[in-house]
Formats: C-alpha cells, sequence, structure tokens
C-alpha cells in the first residue's frame, strides 16, 4: 500500500523549513522518559540503605579490636573483637564463628543479617572447623559489604562483613 | 498498513510495533534491581588497614615466599615493613619497592579499586585501571629516612691537636717618669713571649716627653740599640710619638725593653701611647683543658730609675692598670710596692713649714725665682682615686709597701683600675738627689673565682690588633666587629697614643657614638697606658659592629690614629659529629673540612684527630617521610 505523500516525508514541497508529525514526537517522548526513570532507579538501587552501611562499619570497627573483655570468650564477651595489632587472634575467631546468628545480632545490636568471614589466598580461614560467622545473603535485597585488612598467621588476609536484608 | 486480506484478527503497523517494544523495554528496566552490593564505603578501610599492617608487621616476620626473595635487599630484619620501604626508597631503589609493595598487596586490593602508594609524593607504585572517580587516602609518618641518606653510617667529628694561629700581642711601657733636668729617667720592662712563636711583625711605637737633643731618646731591646731618626717623629716637639721595625731583636722567653730619656728643661716621662705591637704566627698543642674556677694575675711594675748626674734632681713616679671582670666574685688584692734610695725630704730637710690651709706645706726650694713649696709626702699611693690613699713623710731609703684586700678592696672597682705611685715628687718641683728607682720586684697580685661556664673549652684564643686609623682627634671613635666564628670572646684592651695627655674617658657601645662609659681617668694625668674594656660591653655577633669612642678632657690632646685595639676572641678547635656517610673515609674528610672551615684564616690546622662513631637505627637522623597509600573506585 502507498502511504499518503505526507505521512513519509518530513518536508514540506512547498515549504521550505523542517516539519514534525505527530507519532515521531510521541516516540522521542517515550524514549526519552524511559531513559530518565531507568537512571534515576539506577541510582537507587546501587546505595544500600544508609542503616545497612553504617551497621556494617560499626561490625567492622569492632571486629578489628581486641574486644572486650581484652581475654574474652563465649561466656563473657560483650564486645566480640577478634584483631589485635592487625593480627588475627584465632581463639576469638573460633568463638565468633560459634556464635548463633541471635547472638551475633545481640552483641552487634543489629536486626540485620550479618554475615562475616575472613579470606587469604582466595580461600575461607577455617577457625574450628567453621569458616564463617553468621548467614550467607541469600536474595538479599539489601547489602552493605565492606572489606578489611589484617595479618593472619603474619601474611596479609581479608576480612568481609557483610550486613544485608 | 499491512492487513492480511484473508484474516479477521488483529494486525501490526510498523508504528504500532516500534511503540510496544519501547514500552515493554521500560517495563523491564524499571523492575529489574541489580545485586546491592557496596564499594564505595571501603575506600578509606583499605587504606588504612594497608598501611595499618606494614607499620605493624616486622621483616623477619614476612610470608617465607617474600622474605627469601628480598633477604639480600633487606636492611634490617628488625624494620617494621613500612619503613623497610621508607629505608628503599631513601636509597632511590624504585623497582625493588614497587615490587615489593606489588607482592605483599597482591589480592588484598578488590579489581574493581585501583591503588596507589606514594613516598614523600614520590609515586612508587600505582594501578592503571580503573580511572579515579573517588579516591581514599591514608597516611603514615616514618622518621629517620630520607631520599639519598643512609640511615646506616658513619659520622665523624674533628678535634684539632696541633694548631698554628696567627694573632697579635702588645706590650705596653705605662706613663710613669723620673728625673729633672740633666739627670736621666731609665725605665726597663721586662716581658716574655711564649715559645715556638714565629714573629711576622714587630714595631715599638714610643711616646715620650724629653728635650729635642739627639742622644735623649734612647730605646734597646734584649740590648738592640734603636735610634728613632729624628725626622720620623710625628710631631719634632719635645712631646712626640715615633715608631720603628723590632722585629729582628725580639726573642722567645724574656724580653728587656728600656728607655732612657732626658729633659734637660723639664722632666723626663713616658706618655700613653708607648707599647710594642707583636704580630707572630705560634705553633700549639690543644690538650684537654681542665677548668678552673680560680684566677690569679701577678701584674709587676716597670723598673723606673731616675739617674743623679751630680746637679739633677731626681724621682719616680709610674702608673699601673690592672683588670678586674665584672664577674669575677671573690676578689683579693695584694699589692707590694718597693722603690730604692727614697729621701725623707720633707721631714728631714726642710727648712720652714706653713699650714696653707689644712695641709703642711715645706718651703725648701729656691728654683732662681722664688721658693718652691712641698707637701709632706715623700711618697704618694692612688687606687682608683683623686685623693692619695696613703702617704708616707718619713720613708725609708728602700722604702717597701703592702696593701692587702682589707686595705685597698674597698676601692677596687669593675674594669679598669688605676694604681699611681711616686717617691720623691711634689708636682713639678721637687726632686731627691741621688739615683733611685722603682724596683721591678713591685707587683699586684689579683686573685678572684669565675663562673666556669665563661671558660672556653676546646677553643684556640686568637688576639687582633686594629688601628683606630683617621686623623689626630682629641675626641676619637673607631668600630670593629668580631670575626664569625668567634663564640667566646675575651675583654677588650685599647693603647691610645697621644703625644700629650690630661684626662681620658672611655665608652663602648653598639651604638654610634656609644654611651656606656667604660673608663675615666681617677685623677688629671692618671691615664694609663692600657684600658680594658669588659666584654659585657662588646657584642660578640660579626654582624653587629662595636663602637669605641675615647676622649681627652683637655681639647688639644689628640689621639692618634695609630692608636691599638686589641680584641681577643676564641674559636672552637673542635667540631661535632655531622651528616651520615657510607663512607667512613667520606665521613671523616667532612670533619675535617668543617673544621678548617670553622677556624677560618686564623688557624691552621697541622694536627688533627678525628674520632668516627656507626650509625644506625637513630628515628630522629632524618625525615621524617610520609608514605600514603591511596584507594579508588
Amino acid at each position: 500500500m502507498r502511504l499518503p505523500y505526507k505521512g513519509v516525508c518530513f518536508i514540506s514541497r512547498n515549504r521550505k523549513g523542517q516539519i514534525w508529525y505527530l507519532d515521531v514526537f510521541i516516540a522521542l517522548s517515550i524514549i526519552t522518559l524511559t531513559g530518565f526513570f531507568y537512571m534515576q532507579h539506577i541510582d537507587t538501587v546501587e546505595s544500600p540503605r544508609y542503616d545497612h552501611i553504617e551497621k556494617a562499619q560499626t561490625i567492622s570497627g569492632l571486629l578489628m579490636s581486641p574486644g572486650y573483655p581484652l581475654d574474652w570468650d563465649i561466656s563473657t564477651v560483650t564486645v566480640p573483637g577478634v584483631v589485635h595489632d592487625y593480627r588475627v587472634n584465632m581463639a576469638k575467631l573460633a568463638d565468633l564463628y560459634s556464635m548463633s546468628h541471635l547472638q551475633l545480632a545481640v552483641l552487634f545490636q543489629t536486626d540485620h543479617n550479618i554475615y562475616i568471614y575472613l579470606e587469604q589466598d582466595g580461600s575461607n580461614i577455617i577457625a574450628d572447623d567453621k569458616s564463617h560467622a553468621g548467614r550467607l545473603p541469600n536474595n538479599p535485597s539489601d547489602v552493605a559489604h565492606i572489606r578489611r585488612i589484617l595479618l593472619f598467621e603474619e601474611k596479609p588476609a581479608i576480612m568481609h562483613v557483610v550486613v544485608w536484608s | 498498513m499491512i492487513v492480511p486480506k484473508n484474516k479477521k484478527g488483529w494486525f501490526f503497523t510498523i508504528d504500532a510495533l516500534i511503540f510496544a517494544t519501547i514500552i515493554f523495554t521500560a517495563i523491564f528496566l524499571y523492575t529489574y534491581e541489580p545485586p546491592r552490593v557496596l564499594h564505595t564505603v571501603n575506600h578509606q578501610y583499605l587504606a588504612d588497614d594497608l598501611l595499618g599492617i606494614m607499620s605493624k608487621q616486622v621483616v623477619s616476620d614476612l610470608p617465607n615466599d617474600i622474605f627469601e626473595k628480598y633477604e639480600y635487599n633487606i636492611t634490617d630484619v628488625e624494620f617494621r615493613v613500612i619503613e623497610q620501604l621508607g629505608q628503599w626508597w631513601a636509597n632511590d631503589d624504585v623497582q625493588l619497592v614497587h615490587d615489593f609493595f606489588l607482592e605483599y598487596t597482591d589480592g588484598l586490593i578488590p579489581e574493581q579499586n585501583g591503588y596507589a602508594a606514594l613516598v614523600n609524593g614520590d609515586i612508587i607504585f600505582s594501578s592503571t585501571s580503573p580511572q579515579p572517580r573517588q579516591v581514599s587516602s591514608g597516611k603514615r609518618i616514618v622518621t629517620g629516612v630520607q631520599k639519598l641518606k643512609p640511615i646506616k653510617g658513619v659520622v665523624a667529628n674533628a678535634r684539632a691537636t696541633r694548631i698554628t694561629k696567627n694573632s697579635t700581642m702588645l706590650v705596653a711601657m705605662q706613663p710613669q717618669g723620673t728625673g729633672w733636668g740633666t739627670g736621666w729617667s731609665s725605665m726597663t720592662k721586662t716581658f716574655s713571649i711564649p715559645s715556638n712563636i714565629t714573629i711576622t711583625n714587630a714595631e715599638m711605637v714610643v711616646s715620650v716627653h724629653t728635650d729635642l737633643h739627639v742622644d735623649s731618646r734612647q730605646f734597646t731591646v734584649n740590648g738592640c740599640s734603636l735610634t728613632i731618626p729624628a725626622a720620623d717623629y710625628l710631631y719634632g716637639t719635645d712631646g712626640d710619638v715615633g715608631m720603628i721595625d723590632i722585629t729582628h731583636c725580639l726573642q722567645s722567653g724574656d724580653n728587656v725593653w728600656t728607655m732612657l730619656l732626658r729633659n734637660t728643661n723639664y722632666n723626663a716621662h713616658s706618655h700613653p701611647g708607648s707599647y710594642i705591637r707583636i704580630d707572630y704566627t705560634r705553633e700549639e698543642i690543644i690538650e684537654q683543658e681542665i677548668l678552673t674556677k680560680d684566677v690569679h694575675k701577678r701584674f709587676h711594675f716597670d723598673r723606673v730609675e731616675s739617674i743623679y748626674d751630680g746637679s739633677s734632681a731626681t724621682g719616680v713616679w709610674t702608673t699601673v692598670p690592672f683588670f678586674i671582670p665584672p664577674d669575677a666574685d671573690n676578689v683579693g688584692v695584694d699589692i707590694y710596692v718597693k722603690a730604692e734610695n727614697v729621701k725623707d725630704y720633707t721631714t728631714s730637710s726642710c727648712s720652714m713649714w706653713y699650714h696653707i690651709p689644712s695641709f703642711i706645706y715645706c718651703q725648701w726650694f729656691w728654683d732662681g725665682a722664688s721658693w718652691q713649696l712641698a707637701r709632706n709626702f715623700d711618697y704618694q699611693m692612688f687606687l682608683n682615686q683623686g685623693t692619695a690613699h696613703h702617704i708616707d713623710p718619713t720613708p725609708s731609703s728602700t722604702a717597701e709597701y703592702y696593701y692587702g684586700t682589707g686595705d685597698v678592696g674597698h676601692l677596687l672597682i669593675d674594669g679598669t683600675n688605676t694604681l699611681t705611685v711616686y717617691f720623691n715628687t711634689y708636682g713639678d718641683f721637687a726632686w731627691n738627689d741621688q739615683t733611685m728607682w722603682i724596683s721591678d720586684e713591685s707587683y699586684i697580685d689579683l686573685t678572684y673565682t669565675i663562673p666556669i661556664d665563661t671558660q672556653p673549652f676546646g677553643h684556640v684564643e686568637i688576639s687582633q690588633a686594629q688601628e683606630f686609623g683617621g686623623p689626630p682627634e682629641d675626641d676619637k671613635t673607631t668600630s670593629f666587629a668580631f670575626p664569625a666564628q668567634a663564640n667566646y670572646i675575651s675583654d677588650a684592651q685599647i693603647y691610645l697614643i697621644q703625644r700629650y695627655s690630661y684626662w681620658i674617658d672611655v665608652w663602648a657601645g653598639q651604638t654610634n657614638p656609644p654611651s656606656e662609659l667604660v673608663y675615666t681617668s681617677p685623677a688629671s694625668r692618671a691615664v694609663p697606658g692600657e684600658i680594658f674594656v669588659s666584654r659585657d660591653h662588646l657584642a660578640t655577633q660579626s654582624t653587629v659592629t662595636n663602637f669605641i669612642r675615647v676622649r681627652d678632657q683637655n681639647a688639644g690632646n689628640e689621639i692618634l690614629g695609630e692608636s691599638q685595639i686589641l680584641y681577643t676572641f676564641s674559636i672552637p678547635s673542635q667540631v661535632g659529629f655531622g651528616e651520615v656517610f657510607a663512607e667512613e673515609e667520606d665521613a671523616v674528610a667532612d670533619a675535617i673540612n668543617r673544621l678548617q672551615d670553622r677556624m677560618g684564616v686564623f688557624i691552621d690546622a697541622t694536627q688533627i684527630e678525628t674520632n668516627v662513631n656507626a650509625i644506625t637505627n637513630v628515628p630522629s637522623l632524618w625525615g621524617p617521610a610520609i608514605i600514603e597509600v591511596r584507594v579508588w573506585q
């Protein structure tokens, strides 16, 4: 079918200027609006909620300390720090790994999920046969992840602290 | 528009297809949520933690694979990792520090982050990707390292143990006098010149008051007869000043300087300005000095002899200055005055006594026109006062007088003290009738204690003489500055040259004209041959000018430009430990160079002792350097 002459031609033959047709205008408007809203949406989803970030920072800071009491164990702990002079205390790490999720939530005073593990040369550091503390993230909607660098057996290692919900 | 001819169902137009695609794409994208993983808050932690572990870990605890690889490059296994990095950077081992840092941090920084390490702004390692959008930085200070400065090495100090110094000494013949008429006035000064010196120049300056006969001014030094041609005297008058080179006459040890003067029209005497200036170089062995708080100095009188020729009158007088530092404590003085052939005239030979008004005068001398009067004093002693402290109208032929601190201590002053004694002199009119003299056994013993911290230690003392310069003036100012190397100064001495003198005032200070009066004659004609200026009135700094102003209160009594100021200072004969050098010979050479720079033109060190110390692990030695780790996304 042959389209009407005026439907395919953007330039009127009997006019010297350029003209726009309604459907072209609508299409461009839709594309522009879609792009705009998408970009806004992307900015929103890449930043976890601030309380997740703040909690992850707090927990990582506590973990990088010797904790309290300084010689705490599972029965006396009030602040579960596991690091002294940037070096991991394996006994304290084992105690940390043995804590239930509820204990962690109480000690770190959060209702978010916590996941803590140490990594060296691509492998998790094992303490008393345990490789982590807390819950592994499972289809999270918000995640804050902080890495801290420390020494394990006099070799640099990484502590991962994940707060998620 | 596309319309299937045999169907009644739905249809698409190309416009509708495009529209629908856009709508569905938008709905999909809006509803899709990528995983919410946080990266940005890691930056600061990663930078700080990386610096933290490097600050805590000792090199000997490094993982075996890293330690073995860098074992031969490690400076000290007790260093922290961050100190070792700083040391390699200081040694400019750029590749080494890059490789180590890369290996040490392998796997610690997520791939989506970049990072870099810097020392004092020098990039020692940097990731090439990603491009930085957000950057965090952590810093640590490392003391004891500085680029191209070894932190292990040697330092050296140096001490001159044998030196040759250029210095100057002046020996003054004090203003003094004797006989009247045809009798001769003989003055003898004995002085010592240190051993091991080489005299580069010596000059005798005389300021005398005699008649103009060619034989009335006779001088010797060590028997070396010195005649100053009449044409070489400055004025050609009875009071005159002359100079002559005496380099060839002097010797190490005791030297004897005599002046034989006569004034047939008046009385013969010396004026301020009779001195010998000796420029010399001297070799000294510098030994460890034992500081003493107690100072004992003895000032001997010159032998002053008035020679009787059968018709002349005789009598002797002399002036002796001595110096007490302002910071001296427990000052004690013993004065011994001895003269021979003194005559008791005023008591035994007086023909008639007058009481005018409070003194007793004797009428006993007919000068051809009238009877002259004299006080009843055959001996007078003045100390810093215009009135006599002690008189003796009946002296023994061998007259001896002792004065202790209890007698004259209250008359002593800080600075220049002036002692004057007269035997058988009564103004200008009356004299003895036999040869007599003041013995050079006479002395002033001075004792005092001085704070130890004002005593130089490990220093070489240098004296430099400087002429006042300029034309003769009765109010004259000169200036001088100590050299930059001087770090301890002694009191300065002024040696005035005057054809005639009456009453001298001296000011010192750092303004022109100087404002601090440091000396004034205690009486008319009491002008010593040397006047001391305490170092309290002088500035040590080479950038500060010291001004000295001298004025004779009798206008016309000019002070000659050849007058001297002798200032003494000390230059350290040692330098402390300097920079750290990798090689011992470099440290020693540096110490010797620093010592020679400090000694300047005044001292030539002919023997130098050096000490070398190994230096390591001194945190304050260099630096500090700032080590920085940057992490970015």
